[in-house]
C-alpha cells in the first residue's frame, strides 16, 4: 500500500541482495499484517460486549469524521474547525425527523439530504477563502449550528436534546440492536477508509495536494480549483454527516454537546496527533483521543490538561504525529537491517537504485534514511492547526 | 497545433494597461504575435514584463485593453479557462509542487486539461497513457532518471527545466516563458536555450528576458518594454542596434 500523503523518495539501497530481499518482504508484509492486527484488536474490543465496546464504537464514528477532515485539511490544506457541525446536522437530521414521525430509513434519508444540502449551500466558503480565514469561517458556521441546536428549542429540544429509539433495519439485521449496529459501524468505517485511500491516490487526490502546495501554478495548468475545493468540502462534510447518523443511533440521543466547539477541537486533534495527510493516521488519533476522554478521565481529573500537554509535545517534537512515529520506527529498523548486512561499504545496488520501481505501480512506504526529507516535505503546510 | 493555418494572430494585445495605484506598470501596450512566432519581450527590471505576462495569463485583470487568443477575446477569462484554450506559462520564480515528486508534478500537469482530473476512484498511477506521457516528457529533457525525486533534490538548472516541462505537459499552442534562464549558470543557460530551440516549431513562443544575450539566441522578434510601454519593436538584429535600447541598457548618463 503506497503512502499517498508523502512524496515517494529514493530509498536507501540495502547493501546485500539477501538483506534487500528481507527488507522487501517485511515492507510488503508490514502493511497487511499491521492493519489486520489493528483491525483484529478493534473488532475484538468492539464486539466484546464490555464497556470498551461503546468506546470503540465512538472511536470508529469519530474516525470517519476525522478522516474526512483529513482529506480536505491534510491533503487540500483546508483545515475546518466546523466538522462537528456536520456530525450535529446528521444526528439532528435523524432526531428531528424521527420526532416528526418519519420511518427509520426516511430519517436517514432526510439526514443525508440535510447534510448534503447544507454542505452545498456553504461550499461557497470553501471556494472563496483559504488559510486561517477558512479556519475561522468554518468555526463560525459550526458555532451557528451549535447556537441553533441550543436555542431553537421547539425544534431541537434545546439542552435536553432529542432521544432516538428506533434505528433502521437492513434486511434481517435490526440496527436498534447495539451489537448489530457496531458491526454495521465497522463496515461503514471500512468502506469509508477504503474509498478515502482510493481518493487520495486518484488524480483528484493529487490535485488536492497540488492545491495545498501551489494553487497558482495549479490554476495555470488548467485546474479550476473551485471544483477541487467544492468537491473536497462536500466529501469531508458528507463524512461528518455519516458519522453523525451513526452517532445518534449509538448514543440514542443527540444534544448540543454533540456539536459544541470542543468537539471540533477534538476532531482536529485526532487528525494532527494521528498524522495529518495520511487518512489512517487520524483513525489512530481517534483511538488516542477517545481513550483520553473516556478512560484517562477516570483516573486523572485534569485529563484535559494532560491531553493539552500531549498535544503540545506532539506538535513540538513530532509534528507528523503517530504516523510520523511509525515511519521513523520503520526507518530505524531499516537502518539496523542495512547496517548489520553491510560487510563491504560498496555493495552492488543492482536494480534497486532510485529509479527502480518507478515504472510499476508498486510504491512502498518510505523508509530508510529519509525521515529528514520526510519532515521537510511535510513542514510547509501553512495551515497546520497547531499554529492556532 | 492547428493555429498556424489561421488568419488571426495566435496572441494579440491591444491598448493593454494596468496600474498599481498611480503607477502604470503596463501602459497602452499593443502587440501582435503570429502563430509559430518566436517573440521576445525585453526590458530592465521593473519595466512591467511580468505584469504583462500576468495580464496575458489572466492572473491580473487589465484596467483597459483586450487580450485575444487565436482571435478570441479572453480578457475576462480566468487562468484555467485560458489554459484550456491553449495558453501555457512558466514563472520567473520557480513555481513547482515542492512536496511532490517530479513524476507527481508532471502527472498533475498532464491531467490538467483532461476530464480525468476530477476522477475519484482510480489511482493516478494506473493511467497508462498519462503516465507514459509524463515519463516521455521527463525523458526527452534529461529528467528521466529524476522522476522519483522531489524538487528539493534537483539542481537549479533541472528545476528551471521542470518549470518549462510542466507548462509543456498541457500541450499549449501559445507558451509564455517568464525569464526561463533566471539565476542559471552560463552552462545551464545553454541547456535551457537548447530546450527552447527544440520546441515544436508550430508552438507560438513568447519569452521574457532582461538579458539580451539569452534572448537573441531563441527569438527572432523583440519588443522592448520600458516603464510599462513598448518603446521599440522589430526583428532581433534591428532592435539590438536601436539607439533607444542602447540608452535604456547603458544608461542616459553614459554619454555615448
Amino acid at each position: 500500500m503506497s503512502d499517498g500523503g508523502a512524496p515517494a523518495r529514493p530509498r536507501a539501497a540495502a547493501s546485500s541482495p539477501a538483506a534487500r530481499r528481507a527488507l522487501a518482504v517485511t515492507d510488503l508484509a508490514a502493511w497487511p499484517v499491521l492493519s489486520l492486527a489493528a483491525l483484529g484488536v478493534v473488532t475484538y474490543f468492539l464486539l466484546s460486549g464490555s464497556y470498551l465496546s461503546t468506546i470503540f464504537e465512538d472511536v470508529l464514528i469519530y474516525a470517519i469524521a476525522a478522516m474526512g477532515l483529513d482529506l480536505f485539511g491534510g491533503y487540500g490544506g483546508m483545515v475546518s474547525l466546523g466538522q462537528a457541525g456536520f456530525i450535529g446536522l446528521g444526528a439532528y437530521g435523524v432526531g428531528i425527523s424521527a420526532e416528526h414521525g418519519f420511518g427509520p430509513w426516511a430519517c436517514v434519508g432526510i439526514a443525508v439530504g440535510v447534510v448534503i444540502g447544507f454542505a452545498a449551500a456553504t461550499a461557497v466558503v470553501a471556494v472563496r477563502v483559504s488559510g486561517i480565514t477558512y479556519v475561522i469561517i468554518t468555526l463560525a458556521i459550526g458555532q451557528i449550528l451549535w447556537g441553533l441546536s441550543y436555542q431553537w428549542t421547539s425544534l431541537t429540544g434545546g439542552d435536553n436534546g432529542i432521544p432516538v429509539t428506533t434505528a433502521p433495519s437492513v434486511g434481517p439485521f435490526d440496527l436498534s440492536d447495539q451489537q448489530t449496529l457496531r458491526v454495521a459501524t465497522l463496515i461503514v468505517f471500512l468502506i469509508v477508509f477504503g474509498l478515502l485511500m482510493l481518493i487520495v491516490r486518484s488524480p483528484f487526490g493529487l490535485s488536492l495536494r497540488g492545491m495545498k502546495s501551489n494553487e497558482r501554478r495549479l490554476r495555470a495548468l488548467g485546474y479550476q480549483t473551485a471544483h477541487q475545493r467544492c468537491l473536497g468540502y462536500m466529501i469531508a462534510s458528507f463524512l461528518g454527516g455519516i458519522a453523525g447518523i451513526l452517532y445518534v443511533y449509538a448514543n440514542l440521543l443527540v444534544s448540543p454537546s454533540t456539536l459544541e466547539f470542543s468537539q471540533d477541537g477534538y476532531l482536529v486533534l485526532m487528525v494532527v496527533l494521528g498524522g495529518i495527510g495520511t487518512i489512517w493516521g487520524p483513525a489512530l488519533g481517534a483511538i488516542v483521543i477517545v481513550l483520553f476522554q473516556q478512560e484517562v478521565s477516570i483516573y486523572v481529573a485534569r485529563w484535559q490538561t494532560l491531553m493539552g500537554l500531549t498535544f503540545i509535545a506532539a506538535v513540538a517534537f513530532k509534528p507528523d504525529g503517530i504516523a510520523g512515529l511509525l515511519r521513523a520506527a520503520r526507518g530505524a529498523l531499516h537502518r539496523v537491517a542495512t547496517a548489520s548486512a553491510r560487510p563491504t561499504p560498496a555493495g552492488p545496488t543492482g536494480p534497486a537504485g532510485p529509479a527502480a520501481g518507478s515504472g510499476g505501480g508498486l510504491d512502498l512506504p518510505p523508509g530508510g534514511a529519509s525521515e529528514d526529507q520526510d519532515q521537510r516535505a511535510e513542514r510547509p503546510s501553512a495551515h497546520r492547526p497547531g499554529a492556532l | 497545433m492547428t493555429a498556424s493555418a489561421r488568419s488571426s494572430p495566435a496572441l494579440e494585445v491591444s491598448g493593454l494597461s494596468y496600474r498599481f495605484g498611480a503607477l502604470f506598470a503596463v501602459r497602452d501596450v499593443s502587440l501582435s504575435v503570429p502563430a509559430g512566432a518566436r517573440f521576445g519581450v525585453i526590458g530592465p527590471n521593473g519595466a512591467g514584463k511580468t505584469t504583462l505576462f500576468n495580464l496575458l495569463s489572466g492572473e491580473l485583470r487589465p484596467a483597459s485593453g483586450t487580450v485575444r487568443l487565436d482571435g478570441r477575446d479572453v480578457t475576462r477569462l480566468s487562468p484555467p479557462r485560458r489554459a484550456a484554450l491553449g495558453l501555457g506559462r512558466t514563472f520567473q520564480v520557480t513555481r513547482l509542487f515542492t512536496d511532490m515528486t517530479v513524476r507527481e508534478n508532471l502527472t498533475l500537469a498532464v491531467h490538467g486539461l483532461t476530464r480525468t482530473k476530477l476522477q475519484l476512484l482510480r489511482p493516478w498511477r494506473t493511467y497508462r497513457k498519462e503516465q507514459r506521457r509524463a515519463e516521455d516528457l521527463a525523458g526527452s529533457f534529461g529528467l528521466g532518471n529524476r522522476l522519483d525525486h522531489t524538487p528539493g533534490e534537483l539542481s537549479h538548472g533541472e528545476l528551471r527545466e521542470l518549470e518549462v516541462l510542466l507548462a509543456l505537459a498541457t500541450e499549449p499552442t501559445v507558451l509564455l516563458l517568464d525569464e526561463p534562464a533566471a539565476g542559471l549558470s552560463p552552462a545551464e543557460r545553454v541547456d535551457i536555450q537548447r530546450l527552447i530551440g527544440r520546441l515544436d516549431p508550430s508552438l507560438t513562443l513568447v519569452v521574457i528576458e532582461h538579458d539580451m544575450n539569452v534572448l537573441r539566441e531563441v527569438v527572432s522578434w523583440i519588443a522592448v518594454l520600458h516603464y510599462g510601454e513598448v518603446v521599440v519593436e522589430g526583428p532581433t538584429a534591428d532592435v539590438q542596434q536601436h539607439p533607444a535600447v542602447r540608452e535604456i541598457y547603458l544608461g542616459k548618463t553614459g554619454g555615448q
